[in-house]
């Protein structure tokens, strides 16, 4: 429905109204905020936390966060991570987070002030199968390849993040995000799951690997990608007649943090891509 | 509340014991040219100090002791005369009112007779005829009822190019906009920029900002009265307007002379006619119009008897190419019998029905969406007025309504459908209220309402689990059978308001009144969405409830030839709703669980001076309000303005008639910016950058200020000519203000810095219309 909206408000807006830019004065924000961007998933790997700075609006410097103290728990499991540089911080590359299990995230920075944040390891089922259509959309002169694949959903929310050649393709903008409750028995059969544009940058001539990861997210991740992506879209259209008022993106880090640390179990399938 | 109900009768008792040999002197008002019945004129005794007015049906009653008497009759903008009467029976007595046309025809904000402001029990309360709106500033050529009632003190506007209003702190779903007693749950054209009530149909509003008699309920803030015209009982008339923006016609006259008349207007904008001449292709392809159509019918039986009949509808259609189309619009009719069974009791009964619908298509070749979504609101009342005696004017009667909400259909080809289930209810009112006048100097209006709602099946209401305070999750379902009632809510509406008159020329009034809403609007947005859906309050949301109270002091200076006003209230609202922070409101399922529900409070003052008579006309009204709202889940728990709080607002509306054909008008309009939240950092996540935002509403827009002038020039009369023409030159926004819709901030792609984007409507904007009586 937003797309409507939008095309309500370009009528009214082309027919009528003018835009200019202007000079604002925005209030000083209270100072810097801690942003987190935290997993840990049931791969045995080198979990990563990345710790930032939010900035104020009209800077382009985006400050990361070097020699914080950073814990992930579980039970009497407490593993420290390392800083890497960059404000990224690592777990042993052998810890593998267990389906069922609450993970509790402890941010504490060199000024003492102390972040936690939790989130629960939901059974994310498993791909089924996957195959790779060449198709194309009504009216649209390129084709692009449809990944199509019939898998098994035990946990309440999804998210599928597609992997080309080893490479993350694209951010949290791409993720696609999907409510089971709206498939029949937890049940996705013989349905796009993934695709990847012909143009793709990452697709090198030959053969390709297309990695399809779907990983189980709780309630609180979900709205905050849900909110995320509604940000970033909102971001690019001009007018916005009928939004309702902005709202930050919500968080589930404490002490007035920003961004979100998510304990996502992981169910994945590779299929080949010839270009 | 038995208390309240042995207080009416103690005190309707306390003056009708002096038991004396009455008779009654009854009847209808009209216009001797148009035989339109006129609204609150007076009919006065002075020997007695004993008087009435007309009700919002032109029918008066008096009960005196039987004798012979020197009755004045008085309305504003009529001659007024004095008549001696034999009253030793019942008398009834139609009275016509010839148009004053000697004197300067008055510009009024009241109509009444010129000390009714101090004299009577109402506050808050403002009326307007045709004329007075007629006369102000056009807008592109069309006078507008909601824009005039902008420019009250007391009531906020939506911001520019927007009709949408708010009534002392209340949101603009908490106003209760009837149409010849239907309400209309969309008053806007081309989303807000224009209303849409044609002034050639309408003949008179009233807006009660507080005091709100007990006859009416179902909204919290206010409640606009729009009164369409008769049409003239005596002779056809027409009246034709061409303006830039939009044409008119209105057709008057009697159907049988004398008894029945009838009156038909219609009204088509064309402004997509003017986007073809666009450089802009997408401005070339736009369709944007809107029409409407009012008629109206009335037929008097006997002295005892009339019906009227009317009706309205109009859409308006918006519209890319073949490709997107979309289309939205009220309908409404009317059937209204006055009956009066003896010269103290008069009777009025309404049945109505009103349907807003929603539509839209998008013909893509893909998935070719339809939507639909709508309200339909019919129902029904039965109105007394027992006029006791002199000093006592009773009213009671009962309302019933019953809704039936589609909030929206969604299907198309290659995609699911969504429909979800249509929602019902009803809601009835009893009432029971008395005008009692104690003495000379105190009168009192009392009376109490008692409202009843009950959500009717079929429907499947979720159960919440909110432990989570971002997101509620329907955790259980209870269904229920088409047609089975449940869950009932019940309330009391007390309202009272009060009058001591200091003086002939001042007085102090007093008013508290408690208002119940059973209907909300799931809009977080503050432009007049079409797509807007209205919710029924269920066992998920609670009732609305507000309780305001308000003083003021009124004084007429110099000979009732100003009048100056000045009223503070204070309003308490609990359960007010409000949505999540990003909230889906369209197709949602789960709608309920998006709302979060709090308190709000607002409190201000109003002053106003307005002078009526002379060459010179208009009024200067000043209005200092907070409102502010409070609810757990939004904005951290901490209180938060309303978006449409405006701390100070300013209206100075001045008519000027240069002499009998020019008239020159003029209204300055300022009010403080919009509450709005605004970006105060950034953060990156995965290399997006999204914005971290103020606290709701803590930043104001730049302030509204607007000033737009116009002049009237009549052709010259000239013997025989049957027809009278006028021309109307109007400039908006004179001093080319751009005053700001929205602001938004993005980040610049070439330089890749943030910047603050102003979007507004209106450069300054000249037009002419053309208007002719006939």
């Amino acid at each position: 429905m937003r797309g409507i909206k939008t095309l309500i408000s370009l009528v009214i807006i082309f027919s009528f109204a003018c835009t200019e830019k202007v000079d604002f004065p925005l209030p000083e924000d209270g100072g810097q905020r801690l942003v987190v961007d935290g997993t840990i998933t049931d791969e045995t790997k080198a979990h990563q936390v990345k710790l930032s700075y939010s900035s104020k609006f009209n800077s382009s410097v985006i400050p990361s966060v070097e020699n914080a103290v950073v814990f992930i728990t579980e039970g009497t499991d407490r593993h420290l991570l390392q800083g890497k540089g960059r404000g990224i911080y690592e777990t042993d590359p052998l810890v593998k987070g267990e389906i069922g299990k609450t993970y509790f995230l402890e941010v504490t920075l060199q000024n003492g002030e102390t972040y936690r944040a939790k989130s629960t390891m939901q059974a994310i089922g498993s791909i089924d199968s996957l195959r790779v259509e060449l198709k194309k959309e009504t009216g649209e002169e390129e084709e692009y390849y449809s990944i199509i694949g019939d898998a098994t959903i035990l946990s309440e929310y999804f998210m599928v993040e597609t992997e080309i050649n080893g490479q993350r393709d694209g951010t949290i903008r791409d993720v696609s995000f999907e409510d089971s409750k709206y498939l029949v028995n937890g049940q996705i059969i013989d349905t796009e799951i993934g695709y990847v544009e012909q143009d793709n940058s990452n697709l090198i001539s030959g053969n390709n690997t297309i990695n399809i990861r779907m990983v189980s997210i709780d309630q609180n991740y979900r709205e905050f990608v849900s909110a995320f992506q509604l940000q970033l879209d909102n971001g690019d259209f001009l007018g916005g007649l009928f939004d309702g008022p902005v709202a930050n993106v919500p968080t589930n880090i404490s002490n007035g943090a920003l961004g979100a640390f998510g304990a996502f179990a992981v169910a994945q399938r590779e299929v080949q891509i010839q270009k | 509340m038995k208390r309240i109900f042995i207080l009416l009768v103690l005190l309707i008792g306390i003056t009708s014991v002096k038991a004396q040999e009455k008779a009654t002197l009854s009847g209808y008002i009209k216009d001797a040219e148009s035989g339109e019945t006129l609204l609150g004129a007076a009919v006065y005794i002075q020997s007695l100090q004993l008087g009435v007015t007309t009700n919002i049906y032109g029918f008066y009653s008096l009960s005196v002791p039987k004798g012979k008497y020197k009755v004045s009759i008085s309305y504003l903008g009529y001659i007024s005369y004095t008549e001696e009467i034999s009253i030793d029976s019942n008398l009834v007595k139609e009275i016509e009112m010839k148009p004053n046309s000697v004197q300067m025809k008055t510009v009024t904000v009241s109509s009444e007779r010129r000390d009714e402001n101090v004299k009577k029990t109402e506050m808050g309360v403002i009326k307007m005829d045709i004329n007075t709106i007629k006369k102000l500033p056009s807008f592109m050529g069309e006078n507008d009822v909601l824009r005039t009632v902008q420019m009250l003190p007391g009531v906020q506007s939506g911001g520019e190019a927007n009709t949408g209003f708010f009534v002392r702190g209340g949101n603009s779903d908490q106003n209760l906009i009837l149409l010849d007693d239907a309400p209309v749950y969309n008053p806007s054209h081309l989303l807000g920029i224009f209303s849409v009530f044609n002034p050639d149909a309408i003949k008179s509003l009233k807006l009660y900002k507080g005091g709100i008699p007990a006859k009416y309920g179902g909204r919290l803030s206010s409640l606009l009265d729009i009164k369409m015209k008769e049409g003239n009982s005596k002779k056809m008339h027409g009246a034709a307007s061409i303006s830039p923006i939009s044409s008119k016609l209105t057709l008057e006259g009697p159907i049988i002379k004398d008894r029945s008349s009838f009156i038909v207007s219609g009204r088509r904008s064309y402004a997509d006619l003017f986007l073809k001449l666009s450089k802009k292709k997408e401005r070339r392809k736009s369709r944007l119009y809107f029409y409407d159509f009012n008629a109206k019918a009335n037929y008097r039986i006997n002295d005892n008897n009339r019906v009227f009949l009317s009706g309205y509808f109009g859409d308006d259609v918006l519209g890319i190419g073949k490709e997107f189309g979309t289309s939205w619009g009220n309908r409404t009719g009317t059937v209204r019998w006055n009956h009066i069974f003896n010269s103290k009791l008069f009777m009025n009964n309404i049945v109505y029905v009103s349907n807003y619908t929603y539509k839209l298509t998008v013909n893509d070749g893909i998935e070719d969406i339809k939507y639909n979504s709508g309200i339909l609101d019919y129902g029904g009342r039965t109105d007394f007025t027992y006029y006791l005696n002199a000093l006592n004017t009773i009213k009671f009667g009962l309302n019933t309504t019953s809704y039936q909400i589609q909030s929206g259909s969604f299907t198309g080809k290659n995609i699911e459908d969504t429909k979800l289930p249509k929602s019902n209810a009803r809601e009835f009112a009893a009432y029971l209220s008395n005008n009692h006048t104690i003495n000379e100097k105190l009168a009192i209006d009392y009376g109490v309402r008692y409202s009843l709602f009950q959500n009717v099946g079929k429907a499947t209401v979720y159960k919440f689990d909110k432990t989570n305070p971002l997101v509620y999750k329907a955790n259980d379902t209870i269904s229920y059978k088409k047609g089975k009632a449940f869950n009932n809510y019940g309330n009391f509406e007390p309202r009272i308001s009060l009058r001591y008159q200091l003086n002939k020329q001042s007085s102090i009034k007093a008013s508290y009144n408690r208002t119940t809403q059973y209907l909300h609007q799931a809009n977080n947005a503050t432009a007049a969405s079409p797509l807007t859906v209205w919710v029924l309050s269920s066992q998920n949301i609670k009732p609305q409830i507000a309780d305001q109270y308000s003083m003021g002091y009124f004084r007429n200076l110099f000979k009732d030839v100003l009048e100056v006003s000045a009223e503070v209230y204070y309003e308490d609202m609990k359960n007010t709703i409000d949505f999540r922070d990003n909230a889906e409101l369209i197709l949602n399922e789960f709608l309920e669980g998006e709302f979060r529900i709090g308190k709000s409070y607002s409190y201000g003052v109003e002053l106003l001076v307005r002078k009526n008579i002379g060459k010179l006309t208009g009024w200067v009204g000043y209005t200092w309000s907070k409102t502010r709202k409070k609810i757990p889940e939004i904005n951290r728990g901490k209180e938060f303005f309303a978006s449409y709080d405006r701390t100070h607002d300013i209206s100075v509306v001045a008519v000027y008639e240069l002499n009998k054909r020019a008239t020159l008008s003029s209204n300055w309009l300022y009010s403080t910016g919009s509450a709005i939240s605004v970006p105060t950092g950034k953060f990156l996540f995965q290399g997006e950058q999204v914005n971290v935002y103020s606290d709701r509403n803590s930043v104001r827009m730049p302030s509204f200020h607007r000033w737009d002038i116009s002049l009237t020039l009549k052709t010259k009369d000239k013997p025989n000519r049957k027809y009278e023409s006028e021309w109307a030159f109007s400039v908006l926004n004179t001093y080319f203000r751009k005053n700001a819709y929205s602001i938004k901030f993005r980040k610049n792609e070439d330089t890749g810095k943030s910047e603050a984007i102003k979007t507004y409507f209106f450069p300054i904007l000249p037009s002419v219309a053309y208007n002719i009586k006939f």
